[in-house]
């Protein structure tokens, strides 16, 4: 058929399943075309499930056929980030200590897609255990930029952004610890959805930070972010950080097509941070088109920022040393040929398992766990979360909303920050903040200047919250493609 | 700032064996990272109680009752060596 199916959202192939236009074997088919079309200059999965996502597909036109109407996924290509169980597939993290690794159950937001009816199309790659923002530290290789393979795709969900973005998955799962939604999805021009801490299950997500992990979606329209959201969103007796809050109603999306007189809070610390040139361009453009909405902009403050870089990556690094503990060579993972005795067999396997980043890591978060290190580093950034957590509450007594940009640079080359750890922190300079008090929040593709890299914006909510955030989102969206049409 | 004999007993705590390049890489850039992020000490925090996870604030339990987990079959899997329904590790005394 002409139509090019793997170019639409998940809203619009909705609409062509069900008036029997295609189906989604077809769109599976193309979608898989495309992959091995694009894969060997994009390199977005680590594993594709070609003869699985036939067969799923078959079995969703069957439930179509019947006249099955209760999922917007059934039928859709969806991509997961290769640090979430499928059953029965390897999870490799990619990481060397899980490269062996099938994982033996399904992750409850793979199961809720599987009840749903979606088509599990592939493993996407990730920065090894989800540590990075560039999706170069894999074992498996680096996932280059959709529009510039020189450049990178952003992380560590680097693969389901470039993935979507290169139409290879129709929506896409990632993982958001600090930013690992939101800064790939600026960097690949899709959109980003980290929601509140505890809002997704976690189970069968491989743990990086438990305090900030929070599984998220990637897709081209804020539309499809509701659809995928609405699906996954729900408390889980398997996680017992989960959230009970009310279910989310994607329908609610188009209620308010007006932002006129919302507060909206800009942040006065981040007027500090030197932005560059297309991503200034796209938070001026951003604000212009919010004020044209009829938004009320309103400067706030949250007087912690200028401390939020390193408290994350002091906490997360701690708890990150912990959850990495349990790799040690005996039960599963790598194990070391080399070993002669028990704690050499520890010692060995992680070294050998690790890449330098994670190892980086471990020793930091080590560092800031030992008892003479403990209260000045580890108990004083919690304090100092406490404090970023405050701020926001008081912010939100001002505003709805906040907004700012998701990272201070568009995508930057390949290999140019990763031999230099603290400039590639600084990429999560905006997006840590959130993380770090467990908000939800989005990145939407911003203006730009004809062919420059995209550049995202970011708006960040009240808990639970997700209502009012994917609706200013959309319109903030509309408003956009409106005025380029 | 960290001495080598600290740092070397840091990475005996994480359970890694670095080569003496990675050792002198790896020791640079958590001196370079802990400088930046000194600036925590910065923060009174007097009276501030330390956030352990955004919105818990209550203890979750699960009722006290026997659930089935893994089959053995599934685990022996991904079991990188065993022996009778053992995980066989090389012996802990020499």
């Amino acid at each position: 058929m002409a139509l090019e199916c793997s170019d639409k959202s998940a809203a619009e192939l909705y609409g062509l399943l069900r008036k029997k236009c295609i189906t989604s074997e077809e769109i599976t088919r193309e979608v898989l075309t495309r992959i091995e079309r694009t894969e060997p200059a994009i390199h977005a999965y680590i594993t594709v499930l070609a003869e699985r996502a036939l067969a799923q597909a078959r079995q969703a036109d069957r439930r179509l056929h019947q006249g099955d109407d209760t999922s917007p996924l059934l039928g859709i290509p969806v991509a997961i980030k290769d640090n979430i169980c499928v059953k029965g597939v390897p999870v490799t993290c990619g990481s060397k200590m899980l490269q062996e690794f099938i994982a033996p159950y399904d992750a409850t937001v793979v199961q809720c897609l599987r009840e749903h009816g979606a088509i599990i199309i592939g493993k996407t790659n990730l920065d090894e255990f989800a540590m990075g923002s560039s999706t170069e530290t894999s074992v498996f290789g680096a996932t280059r930029h959709p529009h510039d393979p020189a450049r990178v795709a952003g992380g560590s969900s680097g693969g389901s952004a470039a993935a979507v973005a290169v139409h290879t998955a129709t929506v896409a799962l990632g993982s958001d610890t600090g930013g690992s939604v939101r800064q790939p999805a600026a960097f690949c021009g899709v959109v980003g959805l980290k929601p509140t801490y505890g809002r997704i299950s976690r189970f069968g997500l491989v743990a990086f930070a438990s305090s900030f992990d929070q599984i998220g979606c990637l897709t081209r329209t804020v539309e499809d972010s509701a659809l995928l959201f609405q699906v996954l969103a729900g408390a889980d007796p398997k996680d017992s950080t989960s959230r009970k809050a009310p279910p989310y109603d994607a329908s609610t999306l188009k209620n308010h097509k007006t932002l006129n007189g919302l507060p909206i809070g800009i942040v006065k610390e981040f007027q500090d941070v030197t932005l560059e040139p297309v991503v200034q361009y796209a938070f001026d453009a951003g604000l212009r088109r919010l004020e044209a909405c009829g938004v009320e902009l309103r400067e706030i403050s949250l007087p912690h920022v200028p401390y939020a870089l390193a408290t994350y990556y002091i906490i997360a690094n701690a708890e990150a040393s912990a959850n990495l503990a349990r790799y040690d060579g005996v039960r599963y993972g790598h194990r070391s040929k080399r070993a002669n005795d028990l704690h050499s067999l520890y010692r060995h396997s992680r070294t050998e398992g690790f890449g330098p980043e994670v190892k980086r890591r471990i020793l930091l978060g080590t560092y800031v766990l030992q008892q003479e290190h403990y209260a000045a580093y580890y108990q004083r950034a919690q304090q100092i979360r406490t404090q970023i957590a405050r701020d926001f509450e008081q912010a939100f007594q001002q505003v709805e909303l906040v907004v700012s940009p998701v990272t201070p640079t568009p995508a930057f080359r390949r290999g140019e920050h990763l031999t230099d750890p603290l400039r590639m922190y600084q990429s999560d300079q905006f997006t840590v903040l959130a993380s770090l008090a467990g908000l939800p929040a989005i990145s939407v593709p911003g203006d730009i200047p004809a062919g420059q890299l995209p550049a995202g914006i970011q708006f960040i909510a009240k808990p639970d919250a997700e209502e009012q955030l994917l609706q200013t989102a959309y319109a903030f969206e509309q408003a956009r493609l409106d005025s380029a049409s | 700032m960290i001495s080598h004999a600290e740092f070397t007993h840091l990475t005996k705590r994480a359970q890694l064996e670095l080569t003496p390049s990675e050792m002198a890489q790896f020791h640079t850039d958590l001196e370079r990272i802990l400088t930046a992020f000194a600036r925590v000490t910065e923060v009174d925090t007097t009276g501030i109680s330390p956030m352990v996870q955004p919105g818990v604030t209550t203890n979750v339990l699960r009722t006290d009752q026997v659930q089935i987990g893994l089959p053995f079959t599934v685990l022996e899997e991904l079991a990188p060596d065993l022996a009778q329904e053992h995980f066989r590790v090389p012996s802990l005394f020499r």
